[in-house]
């Protein structure tokens, strides 16, 4: 028993009996189809497709498919979506299956601006899947927006247990987890730096965000490759009845966004750009910023949408955006330098419907984040190049066998190619020499099998995952002492060569009983493997930290999760509360050594990480209102997350970071008419580990800072008002309706100096030493106008 | 200058100008203990006073002077350093260090506590044949003038660690503004007239740390010294580096830099180093080429 292949058997035992079992049912019908917006034809995710008497229902995915099996017989079948009105559809005494599609209207007795929240229903809570936090786009327009960019980032890090590490970032942590430790997709792309301007915005515009999912942890079996949350982002499929779109003006960007149809009904797009232009306003600031500087950013997304038949939905999506920092400093003979950091996503997907009770979803996507760095330094002419690449494919099926379980199963494969960093001389003249640090390739297949079953009150989601990952030539191979972390050997490996592999089975099982209709108590566990990782030099993350896959000198890191919550409705179903408490254990946490230095170029930097092990634990707290005009949520997080790594911190355990013990976010968003509404919200962070210095000695000349064991102390808390006002009209230009909405944002509205770093300094003048905060901003209002047409 | 001092400047530019900073008052849950400071920096140089210095830590926010630690016993293997001043240990006229020798340095306090280290000087990089000035310009971001210092000379073929400085007339720059760098990306080459250290001259500069920051005149004499450091000293003194700069996004979580003396309570270190220089006399402050590289020099 104690041998690890007979555990995965009896897991695997486990798995099947369970699944062979879920097939003994009844005779019944299958209804299926996709429910979708009537006016723009966009898939309504999570829409609730019920019978009459409310004994079965189902939700539809995120592509709008769904697949309900009932009694024969006579029926009713409704469908229902918050701010929508309820479809009904008579099923007459049919045998085998049933397509059923339904196009819902919106509510004219709904107000318009309502904020679309997802709505808190019964069959949300009793699903097994616990740490769900799903946004809606139209959350992301209502909030408030810091500088006029609504951004679906910073609703995400308002989520209990989702935590932001420092002021303005648009990194996140999910229950003491790193900033890598999130896998971001895109239309199903993975996302490797989501920052734009050093990463105080996110990538994500948000005029073509349909909706995202955020799972923290307890992922279904189709996710991998990180520990602490998948945010899965679709965007707009684009509107197939009728041509629109949006223009907006904000305070350091404008956005396009416009869709129609190609073919009505079949073929649609989807195109977006947004363009900031700060750079106008930089010769505003001449002499507190060198002249030549220049800044800005764009991203353009794209999206074409194919019904090629009843059955077959093609979507082909891609994102492109950019940002440029240029700076000339001929004070230190700096000509005309730049800095640009990119990202590019392509994908290719493809929904099938073999039959009602199968369909699949077969995507191929291709990622590329890059950093280019020109320096035109007089003599030492040189350019930097960082580059990581992600190719792959997921294929996965769906089954409906019965109206008690749903089995998915799928094979994945990623291939990466990184390039840490190859430095070359510009100029004939420089005397820079190249230097290469070896790029290497990585290949990580996967394949997983997944169940949902339901057993009377008690809901399960069992699965598997197994994924193997294998790091090639052709490279050169570091090899590091693992005592002594002193390089052993270089060696190069030919193209194809298997320098090392890692691979383990990642079960994952999560069940929810419902206790009353309203109340459910929820369990899980999840093991997930994180083969590529991105290690931090600096606190708060910078867009050129390096990322490093696991290697004969890495292992890769490993999380075991056990969370433990209830969920419940009440108050007419308009309040969900929720109350989860977890426990993470991950291995080969890494970390860098006291004083890397910049590891930029550091052909050896691999060498200069230490690992451990690490443990979070905590409980998140929610209480989640939506009513006709007001809705929001209030969550409360109490964590913890301690580091232990033997070669720092002399050994003794230290707390992450990223950890704030306590957060606390309030959102309300109130409608006052169907013209105007208001939001606001407050957050709250106790402060970051940190660690302070506690004396003081000369060494050449300068004060030398002596300081306390790591993350002893804790930064300032931190707490911030956000306010929001929307102003909506509606005209009819030409006879063609088209409205324009102002919103009014103020970001930090009672102007509170946050710290974002605590500095020390000595001054030789006054011969004093003292601590110095910077804050980024006081109160920042902004304003936006969007004209929807 | 190195790469990665163009990245600090370049990130911290565009960052700072949007934050503003203010005091705040911060107190460390940890509990203060004093430790022996040691600042043990030997050369291959006869001219010049080979000085051990050792004074004690003092608690971060008070205000005061470093305490001297005196009459202890320092010696370098069987060289013994006398106390000049209070806490200065200064060696015999003529004591330098050598390569190919490993040097033992041994503290004895009053108290009887013990200190001890070992190290050996690295062969020295890089052979400075000549420098020149030229003016960059001025009047900007709080500077008065900047010029740059060209180097002449040869990197010899193996990866070296400098730390660098200039004098004005003898007025050394503090050595907390030297700058290190690593000659990874020019190892080998023969140098013709590479800006290699830049000069911030500014009235405040002048105020705060002496006449190396004075605006050049014709007469001034400019000495450029280039130490070849070892590999630890080297991260040491980015380590130093690192910290005093403190930019968010690129400094590292703060932790002491590894001290290479053994004993108890103890920080500080024991380097020594291979010196060269060289000196220019400044003609027209105002050129702004170097006039060493023109083709009939």
């Amino acid at each position: 028993m104690n041998n690890p292949s007979n555990k995965k058997y009896i897991l695997l035992g486990i798995f099947f009996f369970c699944s062979v079992m879920a097939l003994a049912q009844g005779r019944s019908i299958t209804i299926s189809g996709h429910v979708r917006d009537a006016k723009s034809g966009e898939p309504m995710t999570q829409a609730i497709i019920y019978t009459e008497d409310k004994k079965t229902g189902v939700a539809a995915d995120v592509n709008g498919f769904y697949s309900l099996s009932i009694p024969a017989g006579k029926q009713k079948i409704y469908c229902a979506y918050f701010g929508y009105k309820t479809e009904e559809a008579k099923v007459e005494d049919v045998s085998g299956s049933l397509i059923l599609d339904f196009l819902l209207q919106p509510d004219p007795d709904m107000l318009e601006a309502a904020t679309i929240f997802s709505h808190p229903n019964r069959e949300e809570i009793k699903l097994p899947q616990m740490g769900l936090q799903r946004v809606d786009a139209s959350l992301v327009r209502q909030l408030p927006a810091m500088m006029g960019e609504a951004d679906i980032i910073r609703i995400i890090q308002m989520m209990p247990g989702v935590q932001s590490p420092s002021e303005g970032s648009t990194g996140f942590s999910v229950r003491g987890g790193g900033l890598d430790q999130n896998l971001i997709l895109l239309d199903g792309a993975p996302i490797y730096n989501c920052g734009h301007f050093l990463g105080f915005l996110s990538m994500f515009n948000g005029d073509v965000i349909r909706g995202a999912d955020l799972y923290k942890g307890d992922f279904p079996a189709s996710y991998g490759g990180r520990l602490s949350s998948v945010l899965d982002i679709s965007t707009k499929d684009g509107n197939n009845q009728k041509f629109g779109g949006n223009a907006s003006i904000g305070l350091i960007s404008s956005k396009l966004f416009l869709e129609g149809p190609i073919v009505p009904g079949k073929l649609s797009f989807m195109l977006a750009g947004r363009r900031t232009y700060l750079e106008l306003f930089l010769p505003l600031a001449k002499g507190s910023i060198p002249e030549g500087t220049n800044l800005y950013f764009y991203d353009l997304n794209g999206k074409i949408s194919w019904k090629a038949s009843e059955k077959d939905h093609i979507f082909l999506s891609a994102f492109s955006g950019q940002d440029l920092l240029a700076l000339k400093i001929e004070e230190f003979g700096l000509g005309l330098s730049t800095f640009v950091f990119a990202n590019h996503t392509q994908s290719l997907r493809w929904n099938h419907i073999y039959s009602p009770k199968l369909t699949s979803d077969i995507i191929v996507y291709n990622t590329l984040y890059r950093n280019n760095m020109s320096f035109d330094l007089e003599s030492a002419e040189f350019d930097f190049y960082q580059a990581i690449r992600e190719t792959g494919f997921r294929a996965g099926w769906t089954w409906y066998p019965d109206k008690n379980n749903t089995m998915k199963a799928g094979i994945q494969t990623a291939w990466f190619n990184i390039e840490p960093g190859v430095s070359v001389p510009s100029k004939e003249t420089s005397y820079i020499h190249e230097v290469h640090i070896p790029e290497y390739r990585a290949i990580l297949p996967a394949l997983y099998i997944q169940n949902e079953q339901k057993l009377g009150p008690l809901s399960l989601r069992y699965g598997l995952r197994f994924a193997w990952f294998t790091r090639l030539g052709p490279t050169e191979q570091r090899y590091y002492d693992p005592e002594t972390h002193e390089l052993i050997i270089a060696r190069n490996m030919g193209r194809g060569y298997i320098i090392k592999r890692y691979g383990g089975l990642e079960p994952r099982f999560s069940a929810s009983l419902s206790i009353t209709d309203d109340l459910s108590a929820k369990v899980s566990y999840n093991r997930s493997y994180q083969y590529l990782q991105q290690a931090r030099v600096s606190i708060t993350g910078s867009p050129i930290d390096a990322w490093f896959a696991a290697s004969p000198n890495l292992k890769p890191q490993r999380t075991d999760m056990f969370s433990l919550g209830l969920d419940a409705l009440v108050a007419k179903q308009a309040v969900r509360l929720s109350l989860e408490g977890f426990y993470k254990y991950n291995k080969n946490t890494m970390d860098f050594i006291d004083n890397p230095g910049l590891v930029i170029d550091d052909v050896n930097a691999e060498g200069l990480l230490r690992t451990g092990t690490s443990r979070a634990y905590g409980v998140e707290a929610m209480i989640k209102y939506d009513f006709s005009r007001w809705n929001g949520w209030l969550s409360y997080t109490w964590s913890n997350c301690m580091y232990h790594i033997p070669e720092i911190n002399d050994g003794v355990p230290y707390q992450s970071p990223l950890n704030h013990e306590h957060a606390v976010n309030f959102v309300l968003t109130y409608d006052f008419s169907k013209q105007l509404s208001a939001s606001t919200e407050w957050v709250f962070y106790s402060g970051a580990p940190t660690t302070y210095p506690i004396g003081r000695y000369q060494f050449m000349d300068r004060w030398v800072r002596i300081y306390s064991t790591r993350n002893t102390d804790r930064m300032p808390d931190y707490h911030r008002l956000d306010l929001s006002l929307t102003w909506r009209t509606k005209r009819r230009v030409a006879d063609k309706p088209w409205s324009a909405e102002w919103n009014l944002s103020i970001y930090n509205a009672y102007a509170r100096h946050n710290a974002w770093s605590i500095g020390f300094h000595y001054d030789a003048l006054t011969q004093r030493a003292q601590a110095e905060k910077t804050y980024l901003f006081t109160i920042l209002p902004s304003i936006s106008c969007n004209i929807k047409f | 200058m190195c790469r990665p001092h163009i990245l600090l400047l370049a990130l911290l530019i565009l960052v700072l100008p949007s934050a503003c900073s203010e005091e705040i008052i911060i107190s460390s849950d940890s509990d203060y203990e004093d430790y022996l400071a040691v600042e043990a920096l030997l050369t291959d140089r006869p001219d010049y006073p080979q000085r051990i210095l050792l004074s004690k830590t003092i608690p971060y926010f008070e205000d005061m002077d470093r305490p001297m630690v005196k009459g202890a016993s320092v010696m370098v293997d069987d060289v013994v350093f006398t106390e000049k001043e209070d806490g200065v240990y200064v060696a015999p006229t003529g004591f330098c260090c050598h390569t190919d020798h490993v040097y033992h340095l041994k503290i004895r306090l009053p108290d009887g506590r013990e200190f001890t280290s070992e190290n050996s000087m690295p062969e020295p990089g890089f052979e400075l044949k000549d420098i020149d000035y030229a003016y960059l310009g001025g009047q900007e971001m709080d500077m008065d003038s900047t010029w740059t210092i060209g180097l002449w000379g040869t990197d010899r073929d193996f990866y070296s660690n400098y730390l660098v400085n200039y004098s004005v007339n003898g007025n050394l720059l503090p050595l907390f503004l030297s700058y290190v760098t690593i000659d990874h990306y020019f190892s080998g080459s023969v140098i013709k007239g590479f800006p290699f250290m830049f000069m911030m001259q500014s009235a405040i500069n002048r105020q705060k740390f002496g006449d190396c920051f004075k605006f050049l005149e014709t007469g001034d004499v400019i000495t450029l010294n280039i130490y070849t450091i070892d590999d630890t000293f080297y991260r040491y003194l980015i380590a130093l580096t690192m910290d005093a700069l403190y930019i968010p996004l690129l400094s590292p979580q703060p932790a002491n830099p590894l001290c290479n003396i053994e004993g108890d309570h103890v920080v500080g270190y024991f380097a020594i180093c291979a010196h060269v220089d060289a000196s220019v006399v400044v003609e027209d402050p105002l050129r702004d080429y170097f006039k060493k590289s023109l083709p009939f020099f």
